[in-house]
């Protein structure tokens, strides 16, 4: 099967830091893909890149067929590209309706004020926000303007969403809420990329897994396996980590 | 939700009267001329000329945010394009303004690409220079413009009335027009995504709005109608000279005239110009040696009491109510 979305050794510098470097990927379609790594691993630069708010500096991205480096950000979310903030951005002056109805007028191209207003209602509803379509968005909670984001994301009617640390600052329900809303997103057959910090939630809800480190993928594969590969132990905590857990798996083996 | 009736109303009441009382106006504003001395018909078509820079201003300051110095320069090209287009007989008067206007739009779009790229203060600063910029041209291009020496145009000689009130009419005509583009931009597409541009310019290229195509089109609409008023301010004086019709001091009261009245709304800059001329005429004539003073007293006090500007009061006061 031919991938959605393929990333040919892209890198992006920032004066002498490789945010990303050389970095090959591709994503199925109707896969949810996460992406781990620890702080300043360069996730969110590689989503800046994929989303063109940034360019890189070598390398090639393709989307259904088409070349989509060095495209500016509004062509690539017309193309079925679409993304969600780690910081929530909002449109503050305007109501959680308004806000995701601009998303279908423009990406989503919606023919009418009409058809963007009655898809945003629906997404609104989708991810539970129903109801609060008049409510400002800047008084929305953080838990419903990460939901907001979400909304204005799927109005866009993408072929790939591009999900940036959607949980991060979440309380409990609010992330079985946000999973729960992910997966019934896959089932409709949307293609993820998932952003996350919390790696046990990336194992539950993805197919795979792919780790970066100092801007470079180092692992790749079925999320059960990826969290034995010591080379993402020791990205994480640290070499003596992954050696005592080589030593442990020595140990266990010599006594089998 | 029931919150949110009372205001639905109130709503739904302005947009019903909204219409009947700009017929209303409009009907006064149309027989006026007759019962005015010459004095009133001037402070009032002066009004309409500030009324269509205010909204201009209000295009690309109001409803995208890009806070734009650069109304005098499109005023200025537009009385010179005006006045060399009507010295060289090459047009009849009435079309002298819409031959300003589609130069105006051209040179702001063209200027547009590099000048917003340019955000918040530096934006500002590139906008006040463009004036400045046309103000040395039409200085030293003395073939065309006439250099220092200014321009006269030609008379009127109008068969439909004194020269008073045909640029009464015809500016009437004018802010007319630049009212019915902002209120249209106002409920498009266009208007959403100017919005959107204000609020969040990187989430609005994320939801596929070409930020840089929309910024240059609000750059030209609030440079064509300037544009417009400065060939018919041209013809109305009967000479311009570049310190004239370059002068900073119009850059600054369109701002200062949409702040007035109500950023990025569509009545608010036709009421901060109208505020602005009675201020204008009231004050500064008895305060003649200060009036700049008073000119930035009146700015800091904006900024500081009334950010949202007239409009506002009776939205705060709605919000005092709801807290109360």
């Amino acid at each position: 099967m031919t991938a959605l979305l393929e990333l040919k050794g892209l890198s992006r510098r920032f004066g002498g830091l490789m945010a990303v470097s050389d970095v090959t990927l591709d994503i199925k379609p109707g896969s949810i893909v996460g992406l781990i790594g620890p702080n300043g691993a360069g996730k969110t630069t590689l989503v800046n890149l994929i989303s063109g708010a940034l360019k890189p500096n070598a390398g090639e991205m393709w989307f259904k067929g088409t070349r989509i480096d060095g495209l500016a950000a509004h062509k690539i979310s017309g193309l079925g590209i679409a993304r969600t903030f780690q910081v929530v951005q909002p449109f503050p002056e305007m109501t959680a309706l308004e806000n995701v109805a601009a998303a279908a007028m423009f990406a989503g191209k919606a023919g009418s004020l009409r058809e963007a207003n009655a898809r945003a209602e629906a997404m609104l509803e989708r991810v539970g926000l129903g109801g609060l379509g008049a409510t400002s968005a800047a008084s929305l909670s953080l838990g419903q303007r990460k939901r907001l984001e979400f909304a204005k994301s799927l109005a866009m009617r993408p072929s790939l969403l591009l999900l940036d640390e959607v949980n991060a600052g979440l309380h409990g329900s609010e992330i079985d809420a946000a999973i729960a809303l992910i997966r019934s997103l896959a089932q409709d057959g949307l293609t993820i990329l998932i952003i996350e910090h919390l790696v046990k939630l990336v194992v539950a809800l993805c197919d795979e897994v792919a780790v970066l480190h100092h801007g470079q993928l180092i692992a790749r594969g079925p999320s059960a396996d990826i969290t034995n590969d010591p080379r993402v132990i020791e990205a994480y905590l640290g070499e003596r980590y992954s050696k005592r857990g080589q030593n442990q798996q020595r140990v266990t083996d010599a006594a089998r | 939700m029931p919150k949110a009736s009372p205001q639905t109303s109130r709503h739904a009441l302005t947009a019903r009267i909204g219409p009947v009382a700009v017929a209303i106006l409009l009907v006064v504003l149309l027989v006026l001329p007759h019962y005015l001395d010459n004095y009133s018909l001037r402070l009032a078509t002066t009004v309409f000329m500030y009324c269509v820079l205010a909204w201009s201003w209000n295009f690309i300051g109001g409803f995208v945010g890009y806070p734009s110095f650069g109304i005098a320069a499109f005023f200025g090209l537009g009385s010179y394009v005006g006045a060399i287009m009507l010295t060289q007989d090459m047009i009849p008067f009435w079309l002298s303004p819409a031959c300003a206007a589609v130069v105006c739009l051209v040179v702001a779009a063209l200027l547009g690409a590099p000048i917003l790229r340019l955000r918040g203060h530096y934006f500002a600063v590139a906008s006040l220079a463009l004036g400045e910029v046309f103000r040395e041209l039409a200085m030293n291009w003395t073939a065309v413009t006439g250099g220092g020496m200014g321009v006269n145009l030609p008379p009127l000689r109008s068969s439909l009335g004194t020269d008073s009130q045909v640029f009464y009419y015809m500016f009437l005509l004018l802010a007319l027009v630049t009212f019915a583009v902002t209120v249209a931009v106002g409920r498009s597409r266009l208007g959403v995504a100017f919005r959107c541009i204000r609020q969040n310019e990187e989430a609005a290229n994320m939801i596929g709005i070409d930020a840089t195509r929309v910024k240059i089109i609000a750059f030209a609409l609030s440079a064509a109608f300037p544009g417009a008023a400065g060939a018919l301010y041209a013809s109305w004086v009967g000479y311009i000279d570049p310190s004239d019709v370059f002068d900073i001091i119009i850059s600054v009261k369109a701002p200062v005239m949409a702040l007035l009245g109500g950023v990025g709304t569509v009545a608010g800059p036709a009421i901060g110009a109208f505020l602005y001329l009675a201020f204008e005429e009231i004050v500064w004539r008895n305060l003649l040696q200060f009036h700049a003073a008073v000119l930035g007293l009146i700015i800091v006090l904006l900024v500081l009491f009334l950010p949202n500007g007239f409009v506002d009061v009776t939205r705060r006061r709605k919000i005092l109510d709801g807290a109360s």
